[in-house]
């Protein structure tokens, strides 16, 4: 069977270096124009942040039923961000797909930057953030240590362990690619890829331990993507909340988070492939398999969608049943709805060859599946808190400009990191682009 | 072709017995005074080989649809299983008249007027019968499609495939909350679809994995199957078995931990008392732990003997699996398992063992 | 002086060329050499072979290590002092689980790290042994012979682009070695 070829036909070992290094020259106008917005997108988080801190919780719309609000939904929402790039580097590597060379690079640094958005948002929900080392497991002034039977202390090691190991993997991964970036320039920032590079020759002993290693990062990814979904959605589902008290929480939320983290390597891929041009590197090809992903993930969701609902009319507990109708019809239900049309209908035009081989619909569509995705999760947890078991405690939840002005500071700071971190640092792989051309060229067996 | 030994050339002989002698245990065992007991094995081995079958045709669509390159011999082996669709059909068709016996909504457990617009007999079987009826037909058409897209070229279908896959999804989310989770008429687990379409395809793997193994000496083509092939499917199984025990968790963990009686009721019987603990613990060490950790070493994938060991337990481990699925429900106290039950299984064996060899007969593998 | 070693860089553009004179080198045993390329190349692995790298055995202990620590940490903590929450046994082996797979994978991560670095002989300063071309589109051979040789070694590597020689001040100046 012939082999696809995902970059542009003409491409050469010798140019990828060119390519890849071009972004690193000269940034243009735009890209100023942008920092600068990104800056100030930061700067009026931290503002709510600060607002926050010094008058206390109450500036946020959260009340007593619904104590989870946006922050939440942000946590999940960032961390769901997340797995796309663990999906595409590391379970995409064992399966040996060629495509996630040249885009692999571009999603690990999501996960790292959106792992970091989403660990702070939980501290910021503490209210009291000079506290947060609570979180850490060390017994208190009572001799009592954390509660290791609280899910939401799994969540603590999770996300910990989540943030390490993608950043090992990320920086890993970069070693080669720095060797050349430190071999490119000099002085300082020589020096500085030096660090990175931590001396990298390229030996074959070299590349003989770095494959194995890389392979073994990939082993320990993959199932780690898979748990940290997991012990986030049970935060929800080990209550017995009706709404979130459901088994089908963790495939669920696995798959909705690689869904909306697909989604937002096409949103990202698109303008940045533009404004670096690396049209050649990242072909349309890879679009196509980025919304291949989508789609499948998407039908899971809308397979965990009506599963839920089916099952809630089935299993005949009042509660449950409530608990649905008010989520589709409730006071959120247009947001329910906005939900199922961006998650569950819009990516099913993606069966259409026209539409997956569109660039532009597909951006189009990658930004309101992001949209819906955080809704989702709005949905799920603030639909459920707002009826609880007992009517006289139901209640209604309003973010206020705190907890937007929050939000976008963390959407400023994801793309502040993300955009340095292109402007700095090869947003491509080089070395595995090169492998990869040159046993196309040599016709040596891949792999 | 080869068919150099003994039970090989007599195989058919041998399994029309088999399954003469199951015909007469499940006559005996109907009209016995507690006819529960022979439909219970009989459910479990209905399901467990129609799973099995029904696994090959999605393992060469979902080959198709990644455009694997390893599987293109192994997609043959993987396609004559679905030979015993047809045969499961007519099994499935036999079950109504065991219907009362199985579904203990029908007489024994009073359930909800509105459960009861769901949980009928005749709602059940209509859409049971056209859900596996259409994968069935999807099934045979996708084969034949495939086949002759790999002979005379031409256009693959993929597009079938996908509608396979969605279709296999949907109907056998409907078959396990049917057959399975209607059994415990009050109990509800959201994840039993997919935990159960998982668990077949699973044990579909560990046929495909011993067809190819055994079936080298006897019936294919001796290099057939490169070592590489091995360590491909080898992956697959070390990976669903993975997945399938993170699927099984997912549903422990969130109702172990919730602990609504309604839902434990369920978890408890199988985790918590005997019999059922003692044989919950089986199925997971034969179909995960030793699985899990005689594939995690790469000579474990690639040695034939050794992956072939794997896929008997596999094999194995999911029978007990799909037992304590469905027999706690129907028998809470007691774990049936003597003469008849074993002679039911074979004969089961014996349909599946005879569908396939016409099928191999009709299309050796090339 | 016959003992004196040279070190040689040869580089080349060409790939065939390389190979070539890879297939001349490899086959003597004695000669401690450095392939370096900008990227893993299968025909150096195939003509020069090696044992599995010793990086997995870093990540299986790494791994068994924080497995252990994930259930004897909460274990600890719980008996230190037993309080029991949400209606759960003391030692809720349950939810250590989680915490035990987290740490699994957390110390296997750490521990491959180590075990490139120490394999890889990581993170090192002196690149002298090195040429800035290797991480373009160059490949190429470092490897230090003794004197006399020299002119054998530069008649196999005769369809060098370049080849770069100097003298080592020490006679035990082992280059090829250091990344082992």
């Amino acid at each position: 069977m012939s082999k696809e070829n995902y970059f542009a036909p003409d491409l050469i070992v010798d140019q990828v270096n060119a390519q890849v290094l071009e972004p690193l020259k000269k940034p243009s106008k735009l890209f100023y124009v942008m920092i600068a917005l990104f800056i100030s997108f930061i700067l009026f988080g931290a503002y709510c942040l600060y607002t926050q801190i010094f008058e206390g919780l109450g500036v946020a719309g959260m009340n007593n039923p619904i104590a989870w609000g946006i922050y939440l939904t942000n946590f999940v929402f960032w961390v769901g961000i997340a797995h796309s790039g663990t999906l595409i580097s590391a379970i995409l590597f064992l399966f040996r797909s060629r495509w996630r060379t040249s885009v692999n690079r571009i999603a690990e640094a999501m996960t790292v930057f959106a792992v970091t958005m989403a660990g702070l948002f939980p501290l910021i929900h503490l209210g009291r953030i000079w506290f947060a080392y609570w979180l850490l497991p060390y017994p208190n002034a009572r001799h009592l240590w954390v509660n290791f039977r609280s899910p939401l202390n799994w969540d603590v090691f999770a996300v910990v362990t989540y943030m390490t190991v993608s950043t090992l993997f990320f920086i890993v991964g970069m070693m080669p690619d720095m060797a050349v970036l430190r071999d490119r320039f000099k002085g300082i920032r020589s020096k500085i890829y030096g660090v990175f590079a931590m001396g990298w020759r390229g030996t074959h002993r070299q590349w003989h331990h770095y494959e194995t290693a890389y392979l073994l990062f990939a082993a320990l990814a993959t199932p780690l993507v898979i748990s940290v979904h997991s012990i986030v959605s049970w935060d929800f589902a080990m209550s017995s909340l009706p709404g979130w008290h459901s088994t089908i929480f963790a495939p669920y939320f696995v798959s909705g988070a690689i869904f909306s983290g697909c989604a937002m390597v096409i949103t990202i891929l698109y303008p940045l492939r533009k404004f670096f041009h690396l049209e050649d590197l990242i072909t349309e090809k890879h679009f196509t398999r980025i919304s291949q992903m989508m789609l499948l993930t998407s039908l899971i969701v809308t397979y965990s969608y009506l599963t839920e609902f089916f099952i809630a009319w089935y299993g005949h507990n009042i509660f449950e049943q409530e608990s649905f109708y008010n989520r589709a019809f409730g006071y959120y239900g247009i947001y329910f709805f906005m939900m199922f049309v961006f998650n569950s209908i819009l990516p099913l035009g993606i069966f259409f060859k026209k539409i997956r081989t569109n660039i532009k619909v597909l951006f189009v569509i990658s930004i309101l599946v992001n949209v819906g995705m955080w809704l989702e999760r709005f949905v799920i947890i603030i639909t459920s808190l707002s009826r609880d078991y007992d009517p006289y405690a139901w209640g209604i939840y309003k973010p206020t400009y705190i907890e937007w002005g929050i939000f976008l500071g963390s959407v400023g700071g994801f793309l502040l990191l993300f955009f340095s971190f292109a402007k700095f640092a090869p947003v491509v792989a080089i070395s595995e682009v090169k492998g990869q051309i040159h046993h196309d060229k040599t016709g040596g067996d891949h792999e | 072709m080869k068919a150099d030994n003994v039970l090989v050339k007599n195989i058919r002989i041998i399994v029309a017995l088999f399954i003469l002698i199951a015909v007469v245990f499940v006559i005996i065992g109907a009209s016995s005074e507690e006819p529960t007991r022979m439909w219970q094995i009989y459910l479990i081995n209905f399901l467990l080989w129609t799973g099995i079958a029904q696994a090959g045709a999605v393992f060469s669509a979902i080959l198709e649809l990644t455009n694997a390159e390893w599987g293109h011999r192994m997609q043959q082996v993987a396609e004559s299983q679905i030979s015993f669709l047809p045969a499961s059909l007519t099994l499935l068709l036999i079950m109504i008249v065991g219907a009362e016996y199985i579904f203990p909504w029908v007489s024994q457990v009073s359930i909800p007027e509105q459960k009861a617009l769901y949980l009928n007999l005749p709602f059940l079987f209509s859409r049971s019968i056209i859900g596996l009826g259409l994968l069935t037909i999807l099934s045979f058409v996708f084969v034949k499609k495939r086949r002759k897209a790999d002979d005379q070229g031409g256009g693959r279908p993929r597009k079938l495939a996908v509608v396979l896959l969605l279709t296999y999804a949907l109907v056998y989310t409907v078959v396990s909350f049917d057959f399975i989770m209607s059994l415990s008429p009050h109990w509800y687990s959201t994840i039993m679809g997919m935990h159960f379409f998982t668990a077949c395809f699973y044990t579909g793997l560990s046929l495909i994995i011993i067809m190819a193994v055994f079936g080298r000496t006897h019936i294919f083509p001796t290099d057939f199957m490169t070592e590489r092939d091995f360590h491909d499917i080898g992956k697959l199984t070390f990976g669903f078995s993975i997945f399938w025990m993170s699927l099984l968790w997912s549903q422990y963990l969130v109702i172990w931990y919730g602990n609504i009686p309604e839902e434990t009721e369920y978890l408890h019987l199988r985790f918590y008392e005997q019999p059922w603990s003692a044989l919950t613990w089986t199925f997971i060490l034969l179909a995960f732990i030793l699985p899990f950790l005689i594939l995690l070493n790469r000579k474990g994938k690639t040695t034939q003997l050794v992956i072939g060991i794997v896929g008997f337990l596999i094999l194995i481990g999911s029978f007990v699996h799909m037992y304590v699925l469905v027999a706690p429900s129907l028998s809470p106290h007691h774990a049936y398992f003597g003469v008849p039950e074993i002679f039911i299984s074979l004969g089961f064996l014996g349909m599946f063992v005879l569908t396939q060899d016409i099928w191999l007969k009709a299309r050796p593998v090339q | 002086m016959n003992n004196a070693n040279v070190r040689i860089k040869a580089i080349y553009n060409n790939y065939e060329a390389f190979i070539n004179a890879l297939k001349v080198l490899s086959s003597k045993k004695e000669l401690d050499m450095d392939v370096i390329s900008p990227m893993p190349l299968h025909d150096v692995e195939k003509l020069i072979p090696q044992k599995p790298s010793g990086v997995r055995w870093f990540t299986f202990f790494g791994g068994i290590l924080g497995l252990i620590i994930g259930f004897a940490f909460p274990i600890y903590t719980v008996l230190d002092w037993p309080l029991i929450t949400g209606g759960k046994p003391v030692v809720t082996i349950q939810a250590f689980i989680i915490i035990a797979f987290e740490l699994l994978i957390l110390f296997g991560a750490a521990f491959t790290l180590l075990g490139l670095l120490f394999h890889a002989r990581l993170p090192r300063q002196n690149l002298s042994n090195y040429d800035v071309r290797f991480s373009g589109n160059s490949f190429g051979f470092v490897f230090s012979v003794p004197e006399r040789k020299i002119n054998e070694m530069k008649n196999i590597l005769q369809d060098a682009d370049d080849i770069i020689t100097d003298k080592l001040s020490t006679e035990s100046g082992r280059i090829g070695n250091e990344s082992r």
